[in-house]
C-alpha cells in the first residue's frame, strides 16, 4: 500500500462505501450478509434471463429521505443494477 | 433558553473528546456561558485534554451523590471566561449514575448555562444512555472509515428512536489527499450514507496531538482543525458558515510540507 505514489488512483474509498452500503442494509434490515448474498444471487440470476446482467455488479442501497424528516420515514431497499452496454432487454427464453 | 447538547459517536477515538473541548472553547470564545461535562465514568479524559486535570477536586458522580455542590466541582476555565468543566470519576463506573439523574443534573445547569455539552462515552449502553438523558440535540462525530460509520449509523438510530430531536454530524480526520486519490470517503460520501445534516468537517491535523499534549484547546488559533472546528461551535449557535476549503488549504499545506520533509 505504502508504494502507491500519490498521483496513483485508487479505488479503495468506493469499495469502502460499497460495503458500507451493504453493511447498512445487513444492520437495518437484520437479515445476514450471507442471507443477503443469497438474495442478491437469487435476483442476479432470475435478472440474467432477461438482459446481460454484470454477475458481480448487482448492489444493494437503502435509501433515505433526505428532507427534514431525515431518517423518521422508513427507508427504501432499492437494487442498482448494472446491465452491460451493448445490450437490449431480450424476450425471455420459451419453453 | 439553554442548549443541553450530548457529543457521540457509538466508536471509540473518532474524536468525541476533543471535539467537545475545541467546540465548547469556541462557543465561550464566542461569548455563551459553556460548561462541558465529562460522562464518561470509570475512564475520564476531558479534563486531560483541556489541561485542567490539576484542577479537579470534585466531580460528576460526587454531585449526584450529594457530597458537594454543583459549585464547588465545577472548574472555571481561567484562560477563557465563560467556560466551565465538570469532570467525570476515574475511580467508579457507568452505574454510579442514572439517566434520571443525569436530567436532572443538566436542568439544574439550565439556569446558568447557554450551552452545556456532554461528552457521551464510547458504546451503547449505560454511559451512552445517562449521557442522552437530559440532552435536547445531538451531534454525531464520525471519522470517513468503514468501522466508525457503520456505529454512526447504529447511534443514529438509537438517538433517533430515543426521540432526540436534532441530529447534526460532524466528519473528522479527513484527509485530502487521500479522497482526492480514491482512497477515502469524501464528505459528501459520509453524508450521503448516513443521510443526517453535516455540521461541519475537521481536517486531519498534527496540531491536534500537539494540543492534547500541552492541554491547550485549538479553537480559533491558526491551525486548519482550530478553524474548522469554530466554524462549528458558530454553526451550533445558529449563525450560517460556509465549509472550509480543505481542498484548496490542506493541499498547499501538504505539499509544502512534504516537500521541505523530503528537502
Amino acid at each position: 500500500m505504502k508504494s502507491r505514489w500519490r498521483f496513483h488512483k485508487s479505488n479503495s474509498g468506493q469499495i469502502a462505501l460499497r460495503r458500507l452500503r451493504f453493511l447498512l442494509v445487513c444492520d437495518e434490515t437484520q437479515v445476514s450478509p450471507a442471507l443477503l448474498e443469497t438474495i442478491r444471487d437469487d435476483m442476479t440470476a432470475v435478472l440474467s434471463r432477461y438482459a446481460d446482467i454484470d454477475p458481480a455488479g448487482l448492489e444493494f442501497e437503502l435509501v433515505r429521505a433526505k428532507s427534514g424528516a431525515g431518517r423518521e420515514q422508513p427507508p427504501l431497499l432499492c437494487t442498482r443494477v448494472p446491465i452491460r452496454p451493448s445490450v437490449h432487454m431480450r424476450k425471455p427464453n420459451v419453453f | 433558553m439553554s442548549d443541553v447538547i450530548v457529543i457521540t459517536s457509538g466508536k471509540g477515538g473518532v474524536g468525541k473528546t476533543t471535539t467537545v473541548a475545541n467546540i465548547g472553547t469556541g462557543l465561550a470564545l464566542l461569548g455563551f456561558r459553556t460548561v462541558l461535562i465529562d460522562t464518561d465514568i470509570g475512564l475520564r479524559n476531558l479534563d486531560v485534554v483541556m489541561g485542567l486535570e490539576n484542577r479537579i477536586i470534585y466531580n460528576l458522580v460526587d454531585v449526584v451523590e450529594g457530597n458537594c455542590r454543583m459549585k464547588q466541582a465545577l472548574i472555571k476555565d481561567k484562560r477563557y471566561p465563560n467556560l466551565y468543566l465538570l469532570p467525570s470519576a476515574q475511580t467508579r463506573d457507568k452505574t454510579a449514575v442514572s439517566p434520571g439523574q443525569m436530567r436532572k443534573l443538566t436542568d439544574d445547569l439550565r439556569e446558568d448555562f447557554d450551552y452545556i455539552l456532554l461528552d457521551c462515552p464510547a458504546g451503547i449502553e449505560q454511559g451512552f444512555q445517562n449521557a442522552i438523558a437530559g440532552a435536547d440535540r445531538a451531534l454525531v462525530v464520525t471519522t470517513p472509515e468503514v468501522s466508525a460509520i457503520r456505529d454512526a449509523d447504529r447511534i443514529i438510530g438509537l438517538l433517533e428512536a430515543a426521540q432526540m430531536s436534532g441530529i447534526d454530524l460532524i466528519v473528522n480526520r479527513i484527509r485530502m489527499d487521500m479522497v482526492r486519490r480514491g482512497d477515502m470517503m469524501s464528505i459528501a460520501d459520509v453524508a450521503d450514507i448516513l443521510a443526517v445534516n453535516i455540521i461541519g468537517a475537521v481536517p486531519d491535523d498534527e496540531d491536534i496531538v500537539i494540543s492534547t499534549n500541552q492541554g491547550e484547546p485549538l479553537a480559533d488559533t491558526d491551525s486548519l482543525a482550530g478553524q474548522a472546528f469554530f466554524n462549528i461551535s458558530k454553526r451550533v449557535a445558529g449563525e450560517s458558515v460556509p465549509l472550509l476549503d480543505l481542498e484548496e488549504r490542506q493541499s498547499i499545506f501538504l505539499r509544502l510540507s512534504s516537500f521541505l520533509r523530503r528537502a
